[in-house]
């Protein structure tokens, strides 16, 4: 009969603290559904807003996360449900006609004369080392619970133990997982569309051409490069993007390109032109004087131009490109050699791309280039990257 | 008597046979209304007292008549009258010839002293008489002359009431009221339940009913329910709900603010959480539920509401009250 009936109550505590262990998941994930797209929203409004690096931005989203969970997890462990509580929600859930809350009443009734009392005070500590299942109460009342399956059930009190016995035989059927399963938080739905919308918002001010911070996370990505993401750095043009512009007309900048510097190593070829073609000075002034423009227009509007992609490669290898086919557009070795152009015709902003003087620019550049081809200035290999220039900034 | 566990799972398998016997018995006679049948019974097993009201012809006398045939119990029966005196109930000394031709006061058991005594019209008696019944409902007792007198158990008083005919009635005073466990009411049959009663009334053969239940029996059933357990959560559904019937206590809703002047006394929570254990029994169950709370919570509460002038004058009536309480309690 003891085994029985400590059997008994065994079952019924164990069930209902796997129940009330199951409920505090279960409280969990329900804010997790609501706090995941909530921090979600944050990091991206604090992306659009601060423009941060990426450094800077995993560790937002790092600490997002971080907040998320704790927002998610403390309130769901520190409101767990007691063992009460959760027997009670047990019967509703099973319609179990207070089989589960009467039968732990009973075994906490049982307990020590300390265990009485808070009972009677409703002490949820005293719920717990009653339960003897939770942490606190396997360290508190661990013995007591022992003692207290002792004595349900014994001779004075019979019905006691087949209120527990009773309650045992309808628990044991029960599994936590299917008694609460998870459920949808209730505001779930509207904060999964936050999170879509402030998503899509952020994709398009992200995408958009002239998203400075986009082009400084290109330009970050491409640091390491040689600067070619730099060279695609169109609002805040950089100090690489200079030799773009100092290829054709960094000369009309002596203080950043003097004419007399040496041709940059990575583009050696282009130097050892320029070393060719150094006497055609007055052509070719006036071509790097109008190649920035055309290099700022390439710049801004090819993918590939720059590192408006963000690759580090193709910003690279659009400098490069940018860079020969300023030079083969015959103004950057002329421009190196070329006496520097005032401070005023620099400050002249380019035409914008689509108007007539972009048009007439374009008409201009493109006839001096396709003269310097048919003249044999640009080397051959250079040509192809000539012809694809112009078709890129074609109005 | 002995207390192990079997012998308490085989008390409570006894009290479901005994109560579903009676209730069959009660049911050869008296057709329908079984939630009154049931009532009257849990009633019965609680040793409470019950007022049963309905317009005449509906059954009431019948009903305590034939529960006191199946319980095989002394019954008595009181009609009541405006010349009803409260010696006709308690007893009386009366001077009878002892042996040896000497002449002695020897006290005369009144019908009280039944295990099921039926009080019929008893509002048609006189303050002073239905007072008789007061002492003997409440302490279980009888005080003649000075002398007390204890009342076997079980005891049992159904008291009847016609709500309709109230010209020369005296309204039983709230002190009284309280003092019964159940106020039931008697509903009007249905058509199916009439053609019933018409073939059992008017035919040839009478019904009969046999005893089920003795004297024994009942008095252990009756230590029985005491043993059921309830919850903290359950017997706090109980206070709660005598608490609303208060126009003054936080929890009670709007109407009982409005309509009701005098709430529930403790007496009905006793009432209630005692006849829930009986349900309890009865639905197999060692302990009282919730829901066997919210079933005996009408019958326990209606007559223990006294409505203000507002409530009588709108002719808002106490079950209302009390099923608005019932909806309300235990929502929030």
């Amino acid at each position: 009969v003891s085994t029985a009936r400590a059997a008994s109550s065994e079952a019924v505590l164990a069930i209902v603290d796997r129940c009330r262990r199951r409920m505090r998941l279960v409280s969990i994930v329900r804010r997790a559904g609501v706090v995941i797209p909530v921090a979600i929203v944050a990091v991206e409004l604090v992306a659009l807003l601060l423009r941060p690096t990426a450094i800077q931005l995993s560790a937002v989203i790092a600490t997002a996360g971080l907040v998320a969970a704790i927002a998610a997890t403390v309130p769901a462990v520190l409101r767990a449900p007691a063992m009460r509580a959760t027997a009670a929600a047990i019967d509703a859930r099973f319609q179990l006609q207070d089989r589960v809350v009467t039968a732990l009443q009973l075994l906490q009734l049982a307990d020590s004369e300390e265990g009485q009392r808070k009972v009677g005070g409703r002490s949820e500590e005293g719920q717990r080392k009653v339960g003897g299942r939770s942490e606190e109460g396997q360290s508190k009342g661990g013995a007591t619970a022992e003692q207290s399956r002792g004595k349900i059930g014994d001779e004075s009190d019979p019905m006691a133990l087949l209120v527990v016995r009773d309650a045992a035989a309808r628990l044991t059927s029960i599994s936590p997982a299917a008694a609460f399963p998870f459920e949808t938080p209730l505001h779930f739905r509207a904060a999964m569309i936050a999170a879509v919308i402030a998503s899509l918002v952020f994709l398009i001010v992200a995408s958009a051409p002239g998203s400075s911070w986009l082009t400084a996370r290109g330009g970050s990505n491409g640091a390491s490069g040689v600067g070619g993401g730099r060279a695609g750095r169109a609002a805040t043009p950089g100090p690489n993007a200079q030799i773009v512009e100092g290829a054709a007309p960094s000369g009309s900048d002596p203080q950043r390109q003097p004419a007399s510097t040496p041709e940059p190593p990575a583009d050696p070829p282009v130097g050892r032109e320029s070393t060719l073609h150094q006497t055609a000075t007055q052509a070719r002034g006036r071509g790097g004087d109008e190649a920035p423009a055309a290099d700022s227009a390439a710049s801004a509007q090819r993918p590939d131009a720059g590192s408006a992609s963000g690759a580090t490669d193709g910003g690279r290898g659009a400098s490069g490109f940018a860079d020969q086919t300023a030079t083969a557009a015959g103004g950057v070795n002329g421009s190196r050699h070329s006496k520097p152009l005032p401070t005023a015709s620099r400050a002249t902003p380019a035409a914008a791309p689509g108007t007539a003087a972009y048009r007439d620019d374009y008409r201009s550049a493109s006839a001096r280039a396709q003269a310097a081809i048919a003249q044999e200035r640009v080397p051959v290999r250079l040509r192809t990257y000539v012809k694809r220039y112009f078709v890129a900034i074609h109005p | 008597m002995t207390t192990s566990v079997e012998n308490v799972e085989a008390r409570a398998a006894a009290f479901r046979a005994t109560f579903d016997r009676l209730k069959t018995e009660i049911g050869r006679v008296f057709v329908g209304q079984t939630a009154l049948v049931d009532h009257l019974l849990v009633c019965f097993f609680c040793q409470g007292h019950a007022l049963i009201e309905g317009p005449p012809g509906l059954g009431k006398t019948l009903l305590v008549k034939t529960l006191s045939d199946a319980a095989d119990l002394r019954f008595a029966r009181v009609q009541c009258t405006p010349d009803l005196m409260p010696a006709d109930v308690t007893g009386t000394n009366i001077l009878v010839d002892a042996p040896g031709g000497q002449r002695e006061f020897v006290f005369q058991r009144g019908p009280i002293f039944a295990n099921i005594v039926l009080a019929d019209e008893i509002n048609r008696a006189t303050p002073r008489t239905q007072a008789a019944f007061l002492e003997a409902m409440q302490e279980r007792r009888v005080t003649v002359f000075g002398v007390t007198h204890p009342l076997d158990a079980p005891f049992s008083v159904f008291a009847t009431q016609n709500p309709i005919e109230m010209e020369g009635t005296y309204p039983l005073p709230e002190a009284q009221l309280d003092r019964f466990f159940f106020k039931l009411t008697v509903a009007v049959p249905g058509v199916a339940d009439m053609a019933e009663i018409m073939a059992r009334t008017t035919g040839v053969q009478e019904a009969r009913v046999s005893p089920a239940v003795d004297l024994q029996t009942v008095r252990s059933m009756l230590g029985l329910i005491r043993q059921v357990k309830i919850a903290d959560e359950t017997m706090r559904l109980a206070l709660t709900l005598v608490r609303a019937t208060h126009p003054d206590a936080h929890e009670a809703p709007p109407e009982v603010k409005q309509y009701v002047r005098y709430g529930a006394s403790p007496r009905a929570a006793q009432a209630i959480i005692l006849a829930a254990k009986a349900l309890a029994l009865i639905g197999g169950r060692y302990h009282a539920a919730a829901e066997d709370v919210r079933r005996v919570a009408e019958p326990a509460l209606n007559h223990r509401l006294i409505l203000n002038f507002h409530g009588e004058m709108e002719r808002v009536t106490a079950t209302s009250i009390v099923e608005r309480v019932l909806a309300v309690t235990g929502q929030a």
